[in-house]
């Protein structure tokens, strides 16, 4: 933490660059900037994982709440599904943020690299088939009513569709959670297959009911790690107001940009992350 | 859409979201603005204190932020902006609690009074877990 000791100011601008940067980039592929930060502030400037997990994951919640109004107005976020479900997410944020601090900074840094390549593979992996919606809903959707509509504009109708397979998606959920409190990132890349690949909501259903549980599992752990004095102000304040301020602008930026080349670019910078993460998960420092 | 007696409509739980996410939309730009004020009166002090405070962790009690935040320190008026943001979700998740109270929709108050409980367990006993 050498240049963060002896100059505070240049560091914190710096840090608010590459958090807008970061907020910009993740918003524009469809990812949040907490799966970058963190690398970012461990592997570029040698600050303490949990230090850099208590800023990122209050980002997290800036992000989230701000893109809130946008998704529900569009109606496409199933709140039902998401209320039900933010019960096994914010379960497994408050485990995530309990376990960061029992176990060794190595396997935090591992288990990020597996995320890092999973959510690159995701990526990488064309998703043009839509799943053709359910006819029936299982047990579970039923008794806790889930099965709604969305408007689909490229239909220009209203498609209703089921939910099933809720108990899995549920368990999911409890794992996305866990990842979530432990890494500090919001793990939507974890939360959108949970819904609907396990539970066939329609792909836009997913990613808009995603976004919208993402605040409130990271506050469940965010709590937990204010409380801890895991979350230092003169570190989170610049990383807070950069992801905010750029995931913004990328959001606004996203139509106009070539999002093909963006994506094959940060599919390429993930990679490359993961394998430095877990190069420094088994003690091997590249930069 | 028919709905048994008790049951929220769809339209009605939109409306109230909606209403809901315009309160977090600007209660983040709220946290936002506490978060720069706190930097930008950071960036007044002296290097050496800023050096000084850079390990230093958010305060944990609440009379240690009101007290530190009357006293315009900076790191305690970022704190608050940080807060600020950290009740946001909680903020939301018991708005949601009182509509599917005042609706009387047990199976949903349920559900959202756990989510509740567990974002404020989170927050007070954080610390001892």
């Amino acid at each position: 933490m050498s240049t963060f000791i002896e100059h505070p100011i240049v560091f914190q601008l710096t840090l608010l660059l590459i958090s807008l940067f970061a907020g910009f980039l993740g918003s524009v592929v469809g990812l949040g900037g907490g799966i970058i930060i963190v690398p970012a502030l461990t592997l570029g400037f040698g600050i303490d994982i949990k230090y850099a997990i208590g800023a990122s994951i209050v980002s997290v919640i800036a992000t989230s709440s701000g893109a809130a109004a946008v998704y529900v107005k569009d109606h496409i976020t199933n709140i039902k599904v998401a209320m039900l479900l933010e019960v096994a997410t914010s379960l497994g944020a408050l485990g995530g943020a309990v376990l960061s601090d029992h176990v060794s900074p190595s396997y935090i840094y591992f288990v990020f690299a597996v995320i890092l390549g999973y959510s690159a593979v995701m990526m990488h992996r064309k998703r043009h088939s839509e799943i053709a919606p359910l006819a029936q809903a299982d047990y579970w959707a039923r008794k806790f009513n889930l099965s709604s509509t969305y408007p689909d504009h490229q239909l220009g109708r209203e498609v209703s569709y089921a939910v099933t397979h809720v108990p899995l998606g549920f368990s999911l959920m409890i794992g996305a959670g866990v990842i979530s409190g432990l890494l500090g990132i919001g793990s939507g890349a974890l939360k959108v297959p949970a819904m609907d690949t396990a539970m066939r909501l329609p792909i836009k259903v997913s990613s808009a009911t995603s976004n919208f549980m993402i605040g409130v599992t990271a506050c469940a752990s965010a709590g937990a790690y204010y409380m801890r004095g895991d979350i230092l102000p003169v570190l989170a304040a610049p990383v807070a107001l950069g992801v905010f301020i750029g995931s913004w602008f990328g959001t606004k930026a996203m139509i106009h940009l070539p999002s093909k080349q963006i994506r094959t670019i940060f599919i390429f910078l993930l990679v490359i992350i993961a394998i430095q993460m877990a190069l420094k998960a088994v003690g091997v420092n590249i930069r | 859409m028919t709905h048994p007696t008790g049951h929220i409509t769809a339209r009605e739980l939109r409306k109230t979201e909606i209403v809901i996410s315009y309160v977090l939309r600007y209660g983040v730009i709220l946290s936002g603005l506490i978060i720069a004020a706190g930097l930008a009166a950071l960036w007044m002090e002296p290097t050496d204190v800023v050096t000084s405070r850079a390990l230093e962790p958010a305060p944990q009690s609440i009379s240690a932020l009101v007290h530190g935040v009357a006293v315009m320190d900076p790191v305690a008026v970022i704190s608050l902006g940080l807060f600020v943001l950290i009740l946001l979700p909680i903020l939301r998740v018991f708005m949601t609690v009182a509509l599917f109270l005042f609706e009387r929709d047990w199976l949903y108050l349920l559900i959202t009074t756990i989510v509740l409980a567990v974002l404020l367990s989170g927050l007070f006993f954080g610390k001892a877990l």
